[in-house]
Order: structure tokens, then sequence, then C-alpha cells
């Protein structure tokens, strides 16, 4: 089934499957996948990750699709929130799309999905305010559906 | 590989990674148990997390390298990271120290034969696509600057340098003339000052036209 996705790639995101089986971390879980596309490019995995309690986000779920090529560990995944819920975030638009630094230029093949949902999990918790980012209208309108097509500027450290 | 004394150094390796991946036998993905099928030797036999593990792959590293900075990986692993970036830019995928080829240090276990893995011919990897983002900078910097430089620079430069000193040169000569003959009757000195405004009248002209 694998036949066109490298062996290497595929075979690293099943061990990162099987560790975050082994050990969960709160507030993620894998919801599904992992799901292979027909011409074997890119391998979807979906996961659930809560709002910590004591945050904006409290009880809230949110649908991370991470899409990983097969370049993937070396090139960073394609990560994006899907589904009706997208969470009002100052550096999350409402197409889903995330700006996070470790998903294009601070990427690093030592990360994995774990810590790039614990990344976005750290990234809402430390939000105060519940506002899309000034630009979203205009992003939303002209943006690529691939997030990595866009050049971010990664200007805020505080959210 | 497990035969190998743990140091301490080597312990630090997996301390900074956030997950030890566990060598579990596969429960879910069918779509994945061929590739488990390559590597997967050790499964079963070794329950518990295992200290060395390749940063970038999570296996047990294959041509071992570690980083000047501690960090262990698989050469040809490093090697397709390395590639990635521009020269210099060159970072520890765990802790971003700069690293490069040469700061690779191969270990050498008590069967292995000695060869430096970074000598070994690799298996071809993607090629480096990550240094566009440098490249762009500087393409956005040349045509601004070319246009620049020829459009308002050039112009004002000679513009000062061929009118702007010479008159002054010319000025001080005429002055040092005056200076040197003070005791001169009225009647010259009303010339020279009308010859001053012609000059100065001239001068203007030139300045104005231009």
């Amino acid at each position: 089934m694998a036949s066109g996705f490298p062996v290497s790639s595929a075979r690293r995101i099943h061990k990162e499957l099987v560790a975050l089986q082994a050990e969960s971390v709160p507030g993620v879980t894998l919801k599904s996948g992992p799901t292979e596309s027909t011409n074997d490019k890119f391998i979807d995995i979906v996961m659930e990750i809560k709002g910590a309690e004591g945050t904006v986000y409290n009880g809230e779920t949110f649908d991370l699709r991470f899409r990983m090529n097969e370049r993937y560990p070396f090139e960073s995944p394609e990560v994006v929130f899907q589904g009706a819920s997208v969470p009002l975030h100052p550096h999350v638009y409402s197409n889903g799309h995330i700006c996070l630094s470790i998903l294009g230029n601070d990427w690093s093949p030592a990360l994995t999905i774990q810590s790039v949902c614990l990344s976005i999990v750290s990234m809402l918790s430390s939000c105060k305010e519940k506002k899309r980012p000034p630009d979203d209208q205009f992003y939303v309108r002209t943006a690529s559906l691939n997030p990595k097509h866009t050049r971010w500027m990664y200007h805020d450290d505080t959210v | 590989m497990d035969d190998t004394p743990s140091t301490s150094r080597m312990d630090d390796v997996n301390m900074d990674q956030d997950d030890p991946d566990v060598h579990a036998p596969s429960t879910s993905s069918s779509a994945f148990g061929q590739a488990e099928t390559g590597k997967g030797e050790k499964d079963g036999e070794k329950p518990k997390e295992n200290l060395f593990e390749c940063n970038i792959c999570l296996d047990s590293p294959n041509d071992p390298v570690v980083s000047l900075c501690g960090h262990l990986f698989c050469w040809p692993c490093l090697h397709g990271w390395l590639e990635m970036r521009p020269e210099g830019h060159q970072t520890c995928p765990v802790c971003k120290a700069a690293i490069s080829r040469e700061k690779a240090i191969p270990l050498f276990g008590r069967h292995s034969k000695g060869e430096d893995p970074r000598n070994k011919a690799v298996p071809p990897r993607p090629q480096a696509q990550r240094t566009e983002q440098t490249r762009h900078a500087n393409f956005n910097h040349n045509p601004d600057f070319t246009p620049f430089g020829f459009g308002g620079g050039n112009n004002g430069f000679h513009m000062t340098v061929g009118f702007g000193a010479f008159p002054f040169t010319f000025f001080a000569q005429t002055f040092g003339l005056l200076e040197a003959a003070p005791g001169h009757a009225q009647q010259g000195l009303v010339s020279k000052i009308f010859l001053w405004v012609a000059i100065i009248l001239i001068f203007a002209l030139i300045f104005i036209d231009l």
C-alpha cells in the first residue's frame, strides 16, 4: 500500500503514532488516520486537542490536521485547524491556518506530531483575549489552501 | 548498541527528546505494516525506552554520529537535514546549536569496522529547497538598490562636485586679489563691485538654467 511513499518517512510517522499511544499527553489524542492520499504524495493524521483548564479555551476541542509529505521529517508537516470549530486566536486565521514559527522557518526534524500539538496547546493557553488576526479577512480571501505557501512573519512572541 | 556502556554524555542525548519511543508491536495502521517489517527485529525484545535513538528517524542509529552538542543521529539522517539547510545556517535539530559536516563525530562500537560514515555514499536525499528564503531577501534588495543608485544618487553627486566647488575656488582667488590691494582708488573699487555683481549674475543664470 505504501508503495510510492518513502519507507523512511512512513516508518517515522508510524513510530510517532506508537509513541503517542504508549504515553498519552493529556488533551492531545489521535482522532483519525493515518490516511494515505491515493497518489502516495502525503499522509494525513487528525489530532484532537482540548483547550487547557483555566484558559479562555477551557472545555473546547479542536481538530488539527497534519499532512506529511514524502520529505517528512526533513520538511515540516502542513498543520491546519479543520472542521467546524477553529479557535478564535490572534494567530489563527478563520480558514484554519496557523501563524507559528515551528511550522515554517523554525521547523526541526527532531520535532514530532506530539510536540507540535503541545506547542499549539501552549499557544492557545497563553491567549488572554479571543480575537482573529487583524488581516484575517484579507488573508482568508487571498491565501492558498496550503499554509506552507504563505510567507509568514513571526512578529509576536507573547501569545 | 545495547552492549555499549552508557556514559553520562550519551544519556543526555535523550533527555531533550520529547517523545522517547517505545518499541511496542504495531497495534494500528495496516498502511505501515510494510514499513515496520524492514527494521522491526527488536520489537518485543526490548519493551523499555531505548536511550540510543536517532533524533530524526527515532530508530536505532545506522552509522551513528554525534554532534558537538551531544545529540545522536544516523549519519544518513543528519546528512539529509544538513542538505536542506544553506551552508552556515546548519543547526542541530534538537538544540539549534551550529553544526556542520566536520563537526559531526562518528561513533565506533566494538564490532564496527571503523569506517568513517561521513565518507560513505549516502542515499539520494531531497535537494535543498529551503535556501530560497535568504536568496529572496537578496533579490528584493538588488532591484530596489540599482534604480535608486542610478536615479537620484548619481545626478546629485555630479551637480555638487562640478558646479559647487568651481565657483568657490574662483571667489577665493578674487577675494585674495582684493585684499592684496586695499588702498586703491574708489573708482577701482566701484568697478570691482560691478564686476562682482556681473559675475554673480552670470553664475545665477547658469544655476537657474540647470
